[in-house]
């Protein structure tokens, strides 16, 4: 018996498809980014003991009338001020003045009380303002990072309104306002 | 009788038959046989988001104000996630998010928000990560693995993010904060 | 040689004789050829590698019924009586690695249909269902090809196939018509 001449057909695995998508065991899903924004921030923090006013006291030697040369008042300390972002401290102040005697005094008197005010442990440079002068360029100081700290604002260096020699007008109530401000630089 | 001798001879071409098995008839199989495979495969279904925006981190007034304020579990789902094989594994890897402003942190700030990305319904065992950047930002990637699924399986997975943290509670330093997860599916044997 | 004359020589005697009578003898030559059907190649093999789809869409990893549809091979067979019929039975492609249920989603099992055409007869057979091949069809006296044919292929559920080897195969059956051997007439 003669074997017929048989075309048996080799193994004939299809060829893949070249094109396909990679597959694989291991499957990626991601990066997947995770955002947010922090925007540039201040908080002026909270005045110590709550007591926001500076208490001087009499201002006059009494047996003089005259503005006394020991005025001094504890500062006020500022706790948890904090900027997110590089931050301005500018400081401003008003003149010590009576409240009652609103009408420029006679001769001899003065109503006014200068002072300087000071914004320090923000910055290296204190931010100052002096009531009595005509410009203030130092009053106001720039932090160049981010930063969390205890702002100590502080008043000196009184003098009377129109010359040492005036005797202040008589009044319970002379007052003045001494502003921080905390602010995102720009 | 010469006549009969050549009959005789005649006679003598018998022919013979070769003795034939009279062999019963049978039927006769052949057979073709056919084979395949099929490759392990994983895939992972299309997300049903590809980021996770999660808009302003801090809070901007009250006690806790300038630090990370509560942000809610947020989730990517992958429907249809499958491996054809046994034996496979989830591993999550995590970044921190960390500021763009890449300046060392001043006293009492963090650049870092640290949080937990958990991925569910595969193996009875999640495979979760917590991140643990310092305030700094330094350390920010984590990974974890899940337990192994023991057949092919073909589920809907769930990324979720929670857990949102910084390091000590510190105010955050102003910026654009981002960090990232990434999820494998794939055998849970090391080659 | 000198026989040889001498029977030339008796036979032209007994031709110039017709007297004496002649007797002729028959002998009957008999023998029989059986029923019978033979498979001279009698394997075959299709391999047809990867089965299922491939990329990354919704059919991903299901099988890719162009892969055994249409494939064909010749087995060589020959049947020497005209009541030979002829039989096929598909098996289902069974994953050999992986020998447990399929879970859920996923199948380890191909089904197709199997056709085999000799002298112009076919024989069809399903791997789905009962087990046992399909009706046997009269094929007659032939020698040459038996075509085999796959098509129809499916998966149980049409699911995800479990990753492994398949093996599955397609049985050709030739049967003579049941006889014994006759002496002619």
């Amino acid at each position: 018996m003669r074997l017929l001449a048989a075309s048996l057909t080799a193994l004939a695995a299809l060829a893949l498809p070249g094109t396909a998508m990679a597959q694989s065991t291991t499957a990626t899903a991601g990066p997947f980014p995770v955002t947010g924004n922090v925007p540039g921030l201040c908080s002026g923090g909270t005045l110590s003991n709550a007591n926001s006013s500076f208490a001087l006291g009499v201002l006059i030697d009494t047996a003089t009338g005259l503005r006394r040369t020991d005025l001094a008042a504890p500062p006020k300390i500022l706790t948890g001020a904090f900027c997110t972002v590089r931050s301005n401290i500018s400081i401003s102040a008003t003149a010590l003045q009576s409240v009652n005697n609103i009408a420029a005094p006679g001769a001899g008197f003065s109503r006014t009380v200068h002072y300087t005010a000071s914004a320090s442990g923000w910055t290296t440079t204190p931010a100052t303002f002096a009531t009595g002068s005509a410009s203030n360029p130092g009053s106001s100081q720039e932090r160049s990072t981010a930063f969390q700290g205890d702002i100590s604002v502080g008043i000196g260096s009184f003098s009377t309104g129109g010359g040492e020699g005036l005797r202040l007008v008589a009044d319970t109530a002379y007052q003045g306002i001494v502003t921080v401000t905390l602010a995102v630089a720009n | 009788m010469t006549s009969l001798k050549a009959t005789a001879a005649a006679l003598a071409l018998l022919v013979a038959l070769p003795g034939v098995a009279n062999a019963q008839s049978t039927s006769d199989d052949a057979t073709v046989d056919v084979s395949g495979t099929v490759a392990g495969l994983c895939i992972l279904g299309d997300p049903s988001r590809t980021s996770v925006p999660l808009g302003q981190l801090i809070n901007t007034s009250g006690p806790q104000v300038g630090k990370l304020t509560a942000i809610s579990a947020q989730t990517i789902n992958l429907p249809n996630s499958f491996c054809n094989f046994a034996g496979t594994n989830l591993r999550v890897s995590a970044q921190a998010l960390l500021s763009s402003d890449t300046n060392a942190v001043q006293t009492g700030f963090a650049r870092a928000v640290n949080f937990t990305s958990t991925v569910s319904n595969w193996a009875t065992q999640n495979a979760t990560v917590t991140t643990a950047a310092a305030a700094g930002g330094a350390t920010p990637s984590a990974q974890g693995t899940g337990g192994t699924q023991p057949a092919p399986k073909i589920a809907d997975l769930t990324l979720t993010l929670n857990g949102f943290t910084v390091p000590s509670n510190l105010l955050l330093v102003a910026g654009t904060y981002s960090g990232s997860v990434t999820i494998t599916l794939g055998p849970a044997a090391t080659p | 040689m000198r026989s040889t004359y001498l029977i030339g020589f008796l036979g032209i005697v007994a031709c110039a004789a017709p007297a004496s009578a002649q007797s002729t003898g028959t002998v009957n030559i008999n023998g029989s050829v059986a029923d019978r059907c033979l498979f001279t190649t009698p394997s075959a093999t299709i391999s047809v590698g990867e089965l299922a789809q491939p990329g990354s869409g919704t059919n991903a990893g299901r099988l890719d019924a162009s892969k055994l549809d249409g494939q064909t091979r010749n087995l060589v067979g020959w049947c020497n009586g005209t009541a030979a019929t002829m039989s096929v039975e598909a098996l289902p492609l069974l994953n050999i690695d992986f020998t447990a249920a399929a879970p859920t989603g996923f199948d380890r099992r191909v089904d197709y249909s199997a056709a085999a055409v000799a002298n112009a007869a076919t024989a069809t057979d399903t791997s789905v269902g009962a087990a046992g091949g399909g009706s046997a069809v009269s094929v007659g006296m032939f020698t040459g090809n038996v075509a085999v044919t796959l098509s129809s292929s499916s998966s149980p559920t049409s699911g995800l196939l479990v990753a492994g080897t398949y093996q599955g195969q397609v049985i050709v059956t030739l049967t003579p018509n049941v006889s014994f051997g006759q002496t002619s007439q």
